[in-house]
């Protein structure tokens, strides 16, 4: 049985994150017959094996060994007015040296002229390895015959200068199932490659092979030299460290966390992907019209199904909240840019509030607090994270005018009213979410000392600076709900 | 084989501190909930009239204890002299002035005497128009006395003689008389009576309180009902007619008492609220604190002014060609930690005949 344990994620919504538990080849099929004759979901008794090939993920680690010809003679790298022959001619290395670079230095030093002239007449490629084509470039090469075959979805090379070992424990530890070793020697003229393709996992062999070459020039070497290792790797599959991962979701949601680049769900709804097994993913979705997602699995297991819920971006919404915690106020929100930007229509009212000042303040006893006031006004908020976390930052500000309910006519002392926020949204439900905010609020061409007057009893928790400029008073908070329509 | 544990650990235990947070953060708005709106109406409703008034002719601040909270300032009516004024507060009995208030040229303050009155002298229950001061650079202040028995005159810190009126006495009034002075009157009513007995008095700054005279238009009947002490009580420069307004019975009742038509009382059931000024063109005024209502002489409403009960009319003065009425604001602004309070007084002055332009 497969586990996926979910260590993040919504955990506040029935849309959230499901994960699934499948249990076996034959177990799907059963369920896919029952299925299809109670006329359920295609979608959901699709095998996700046959949905799209199972791509992994493959580090590679190339090294270069001292050549087998004889000390002295002179390597001179590749001839760029070389024939077309394929031959590797001039190449050759003094033994001596061995390591990683050996292949690419000459006793005398003439050779390095010649091969830093052929790797000039062939482009940047890193030293030049003495086998006419640049270290770098042979590196290139093999990650290019890698990823040329169709199981292979990403190609990492291992840490430099790492032996086999802790290639091995990187390629497993990074979620890389497969681990190339390849060598690279000259022997006389030619040029022969020795790889192995291992299970990080076990570190298994799954397939080796040599190559021999005589040459090659660059272009054989990017095309065609390594071609019997992509073959081996379209032969391989990586079981043990590898677990299947089906990724359930809306056609065209691009999901990011499984591989370097995002991958696309496919029309079918369903993409299966290889990944290492057990390890923990930070994944996160994206679909046109649906919420963003994001979340954090941890795969134990061979086969699992990642269900991305298709939660439906909502740019309206309304919302109550409570100045200070006292007086309620409504607001009415429409959302753009996949709900980053909210802007609000509010009213905020002192009509009635709780007020539960402390007696020994000289207040008096109160329990609620009534004033004629009234205030229109509009909003503009940017969230600092996707619609569908379930904690959301965000910044606002408002501005409202203050309307005298008595007098029937804009408040004459300070008719302005400016709010500068920052807020917390908490997500409690698939529309449903509780935000609190704090900030200061300011009254543009208000009379300061009436203003501070009017609060001569006392603001409670609140500071105050005025002058002839206005009235500023802080800190302020606002906390309600919001409910998505 | 190593794997990584839980990489998002971290994201994890913050947001659980920030939804901790938020759960505190709303639990601690919900308890406090001792916040007050910085939004006074009164203070809204005497803005909407200054507007109207302009400038101020004053404006000055002063620092004072707690004892003089709530108080409201109340200026020389000698124009050259405003700067010269008592801060008034309101007490249980009636109102109270503690110390006289000067203008500090030096500092564009108000600044306080250092003498102070005491409650021992006698001043409270009500306190009357200041007199004109003819050409004295003094205030001078009359005000009834607590016993209600008589009436007290300041002259700056000097307390001078008190007037003996009469023991049944149960309101007081005043009306500006002419450009020079002040006419008050006082109602005695006696239990035992059934009429009440109105005397009236001419006030002049730089005089000694002048013998009280029973009114010659001084009724012989009375109205229907007894009046509570604390009435209003008045004799219209312009009209002549006698007008007595206060609570009878716990119930705010004005009379008018027209002395050609003979001894009868009009109650004058469009009047509302208690009568507490009649202006020298003859309409009649009611401040109910957080209005001034205008009537005009038969006791028909005219307009409404707001004050808030910050904004004050507190008296008439003749600048030679016309009758000007004079308001004070005064607003207080507590010191944060200290206890005192700042008053930030405006005057304001508008010819009278205009009045209506304050109308709500």
């Amino acid at each position: 049985m497969a586990h996926v344990r979910q260590l993040h994620g919504d955990p506040f919504t029935p849309e959230g994150l499901v994960v699934r538990a499948v249990r076996s080849a034959r177990g799907r099929a059963i369920a896919g017959f029952f299925a299809a004759l109670l006329g359920l979901s295609a979608a959901a008794t699709v095998p996700a094996e046959e949905a799209t090939p199972k791509p992994f993920r493959v580090m590679t680690l190339l090294r270069f060994e001292p050549a087998t010809a004889p000390t002295g003679e002179a390597g001179v790298g590749l001839d760029s007015s070389m024939g077309g022959d394929g031959v590797h001619r001039g190449a050759a290395a003094d033994g001596t040296e061995g390591g990683l670079l050996s292949l690419g230095a000459t006793a005398d030093g003439t050779g390095g002229e010649a091969t830093a002239s052929g790797a000039a007449a062939l482009g940047p490629g890193g030293p030049e390895t003495g086998l006419g084509v640049s270290e770098g470039d042979w590196r290139v090469s093999l990650d290019l015959a890698a990823g040329r075959s169709v199981k292979v979805l990403e190609v990492k090379e291992a840490p430099a200068g790492v032996d086999d070992e802790s290639a091995l424990e990187s390629a497993a530890r990074e979620g890389y199932p497969i681990l190339i070793l390849a060598t690279l020697r000259r022997d006389g003229a030619a040029t022969v490659a020795e790889y192995r393709i291992l299970d990080a996992a076990t570190g298994r062999e799954l397939r080796s092979g040599s190559v021999s070459s005589d040459g090659p020039r660059l272009d054989e070497a990017m095309r065609i030299f390594w071609i019997p290792l992509t073959a081996d790797l379209d032969g391989v599959s990586p079981s043990g460290i590898s677990a299947t991962l089906t990724v359930r979701g809306e056609p065209g949601t691009t999901i990011t966390g499984f591989s370097v680049a995002p991958l696309e769900i496919p029309d079918s709804g369903v993409l299966v992907i290889d990944v290492a097994s057990p390890r923990t993913y930070a994944w996160r979705s994206r679909a046109p019209g649906l919420e963003d997602r994001a979340g954090t699995l941890t795969v134990l297991e061979n086969a699992s199904i990642l269900e991305l819920p298709s939660v439906p971006l909502r740019p309206w919404a309304l919302g109550i909240g409570f100045a200070m915690g006292q007086f309620p106020g409504l607001e009415a929100t429409r959302s753009f840019f996949r709900n980053r930007l909210a802007l609000s229509l509010v009213l905020d009212q002192y009509l009635f509030g709780v007020f539960l000042p402390d007696p020994r303040d000289g207040q008096g006893e109160y329990l609620y607090l009534s004033l004629p006031m009234i205030m229109g006004g509009a909003s503009g908020s940017y969230y600092f994270n996707g619609a569908g976390a379930a904690l959301r930052p965000y910044g606002r500000l408002a501005g409202a005018f203050r309307f005298d309910t008595e007098l029937l006519r804009g408040d004459p002392v300070a008719p302005f009213r400016v709010e500068a926020n920052v807020g917390l949204q908490w997500r409690l439900g698939s529309r449903t979410s509780a935000f609190i905010e704090a900030g200061c609020s300011f009254y543009p061409w208000a009379d300061g000392i009436l203003m501070e007057a009017s609060r001569s009893s006392g603001g409670g928790a609140a500071a105050t600076v005025y002058g002839a400029w206005g009235f500023l008073e802080y800190p302020q908070f606002r906390l309600g709900l919001r409910f998505g329509l | 084989m190593k794997f990584l544990g839980r990489p998002e650990g971290g994201r994890l235990k913050g947001e659980r501190l920030a939804k901790g947070a938020m759960l505190a953060a709303a639990l601690g708005a919900l308890l406090t909930s001792c916040w007050q709106p910085p939004f006074d109406p009164a203070l809204s409703a005497s803005e909407a009239t200054v507007e109207k008034l302009g400038d101020p002719v004053l404006e000055a601040k002063v620092r004072t204890g707690s004892e003089d909270s709530g108080s409201y300032y109340l200026p020389s009516r000698d124009p050259d002299y405003r700067h010269f004024g008592y801060l008034v507060h309101k007490e249980d009995s009636g109102f109270a002035a503690h110390s006289l208030y000067y203008y500090d040229a030096t500092n564009y303050i108000l600044d306080s005497s250092t003498a102070y009155l005491s409650e021992g002298d006698g001043i409270g229950k009500l306190v009357m128009t200041p007199l004109f001061p003819a050409l004295s650079t003094t205030l001078t202040l009359f005000f009834a006395l607590d016993s209600g028995t008589g009436v007290g005159k300041l002259d700056g810190l000097s307390f001078g003689a008190n007037y003996w009126l009469n023991a049944d006495t149960v309101g007081f009034g005043s009306a500006p008389l002419d450009g020079t002075y002040d006419r008050l009157f006082s109602c005695s009513w006696a239990p035992a009576d059934t009429t009440p007995t109105i005397y009236s008095l001419d006030l002049a700054g730089t005089e000694s309180l002048a013998s009280p005279t029973v009114s010659t238009d001084t009724p012989t009947d009375a109205p229907a009902q007894h009046f509570d002490d604390g009435c209003f009580v008045a004799i219209s420069p312009a009209t002549g007619y006698l007008y007595l307004s206060g609570k009878v019975a716990g119930i705010d009742r004005s009379y008018r008492w027209v002395a050609p038509s003979g001894n009868v009382w009009e109650l004058l059931s469009g009047v509302t609220e208690r009568l507490t000024g009649v202006l020298a063109d003859g309409r009649l005024l009611a401040d109910t604190g957080d209005e001034l209502i205008v009537y005009d002489a038969d006791g028909a409403f005219v307009f409404s002014i707001a004050t808030g009960g910050v904004l004050r009319f507190v008296h008439e003065r003749y600048d030679g060609a016309q009758w000007i009425s004079v308001f004070t604001r005064t607003i207080e602004v507590p010191i944060p930690n200290e206890g005192d309070v700042y008053q930030h007084i405006e005057v304001y002055e508008i010819p009278s005949p205009e009045l209506a332009s304050l109308a709500r």
